[in-house]
């Protein structure tokens, strides 16, 4: 991590001089990288991997798993999500860390522990953010008597993969949380300028974590049951206006933001409707997950979907404010 | 003033507008479902049923695994599915399982456990005893 911070160090470096070269000193051996847009001129040395310290290590590692803490308590307290670990399929389980992998190298890419530059400290701080979160989840359950060391394997190992999942998120997330708040870090995620695939990226992201919160849990099928098309209708209207409320409140300030001059049409077409269905996409993967829709025909389907989509596409929608 | 706002919305790369009216076209198809259901789909009472689905001799009796279909439109809950045998000793031997729901048009798996390992499926009598609303 030391030396990704280097390499971070180095751009930021170059940004303020544009013609330098940058001398990344590494543990092993110097690499000379020239700058996009440099020419010549002096190198600049950058920090050494132990000049990151131990410190900072810690700091980093603390806040990650102080993210994964506050992201996936409501989960580690809730007593189908430590079902779940025992009888789900550890395909569908695999799944889900697997589509999950690629959603956390690129919101690093966006939010990360720590201000990566490149696709490999991504993939780096990703696997981290996972790891971590594994090491949290573990402690957790196993003070809260929910998982015993002497366990088998695959029951261990379900039970701690499903609840990682939202607590990597949150390790992800811990740096515009905390390092917001302690002022660090010059660029503020939420005012970085987010192309149209990034707010929508994003939006699924919102939608998967508020989802995971209560895809898992009785109470969201037997709302399901208890509706009627009508009801569902009417669920689905509301989500969506909710979203479009949204979408103005929060402004979208990234790169494909509303403008007062846009009729109103405009964003519900390009952003509402696309991140509804992201939600509902983001609530179908989940229910699957965890085998809400098997022995369901297409009707309850719908229907089950548009009752986890009524979180997941506020959660898209608020995504911005969330993340 | 409507005449830029237009241009306005022009300006947009064309992805955002196709992603825009898949979008509008998938949410569209799913409101048209919707309301078939509402307006024609009529929510019917559970019309429940229950057949066995296979038989495996276990090492210790006999493992009968049974569905539960709801033919019904509404969600039936606390559904409670029966079956009834002659024991070996000419003995009848009942036993239910409960299941928490069974949604409309859904099945739902589980299984009854026999001790002895001679059961066949001729022998079962398979019937629902009942069921609440959700």
């Amino acid at each position: 991590m030391g030396r990704l911070n280097g390499l971070s160090e180095a751009h930021a470096a170059a940004a303020r001089e544009p013609e330098a070269f940058l001398r990344v000193s590494l543990p092993s051996r110097p690499v000379v990288r020239p700058v996009p847009g440099g020419r010549s001129g002096a190198p600049v040395q950058v920090r050494r991997r132990d000049d990151y310290g131990i410190a900072q290590l810690a700091r980093d590692v603390g806040r990650a798993g102080g993210g994964a803490l506050i992201f996936s308590l409501p989960m580690l307290m809730t007593m189908e999500m430590w079902d779940l670990g025992l009888y789900l399929d550890p395909v569908r389980l695999l799944v889900l860390v697997l589509v999950t992998l690629p959603m956390l190298v690129l919101l690093s890419r966006r939010i990360g522990i720590e201000s990566t530059r490149n696709w490999r400290d991504d993939c780096l701080d990703a696997a981290l953010a996972l790891g971590i979160s594994a090491v949290v989840c573990l402690v957790v359950l196993v003070l809260f008597g929910v998982v015993r060391l002497d366990e088998p394997a695959d029951v261990l190992a379900g039970k701690i993969a499903i609840q990682m999942v939202p607590a990597s998120i949150g390790a992800l997330l811990a740096r515009s949380q905390f390092a917001g708040s302690s002022g660090e870090g010059n660029e503020s995620p939420r005012e970085a300028r987010e192309p149209y695939g990034g707010e929508l990226f994003l939006m699924g992201i919102g939608a998967l974590f508020l989802g995971l919160n209560v895809a898992p849990t009785e109470e969201m099928m037997l709302i399901s049951y208890q509706m009627s098309a009508w009801h569902a209708l009417g669920l689905l209207a509301l989500s969506i206006g909710l979203m479009h409320a949204f979408v103005f409140a929060v402004g979208f300030a990234g790169g494909s933001p509303t403008s007062p001059e846009e009729p109103w049409w405009s964003p519900f077409l390009r952003l509402t409707l696309p991140g509804y269905v992201i939600a509902l996409a983001m609530s179908l993967f989940l229910l699957w997950v965890f085998a809400r829709l098997d022995g369901q025909e297409a009707g309850s389907i719908v229907m089950t979907a548009v009752v986890l989509a009524f979180p997941s596409a506020l959660g898209a929608a608020a995504a911005r404010l969330v993340l | 003033m409507a005449e830029g706002n237009r241009r306005e919305a022009g300006h947009r790369p064309a992805i955002e507008w196709v992603v825009g009216f898949v979008s509008a076209a998938l949410v569209s198809c799913i409101i048209a479902f919707l309301a078939y259901e509402a307006l024609f789909g009529g929510a019917t009472p559970p019309d429940l049923a229950v057949s066995i689905d296979r038989v495996d001799r276990m090492r210790n009796g006999t493992l009968v695994e049974v569905i539960v279909r709801n033919d019904g439109g509404r969600t039936a809950a606390g559904v409670v599915a029966q079956v009834a045998t002659m024991g070996a000793a000419g003995q009848r031997i009942r036993k239910t399982i409960r299941f928490d729901y069974v949604p409309g048009h859904a099945t739902r798996r589980g299984a009854f456990l026999f001790d002895d390992a001679g059961i066949s499926p001729a022998d079962l009598q398979l019937s629902i005893d009942g069921f609440t609303e959700p």
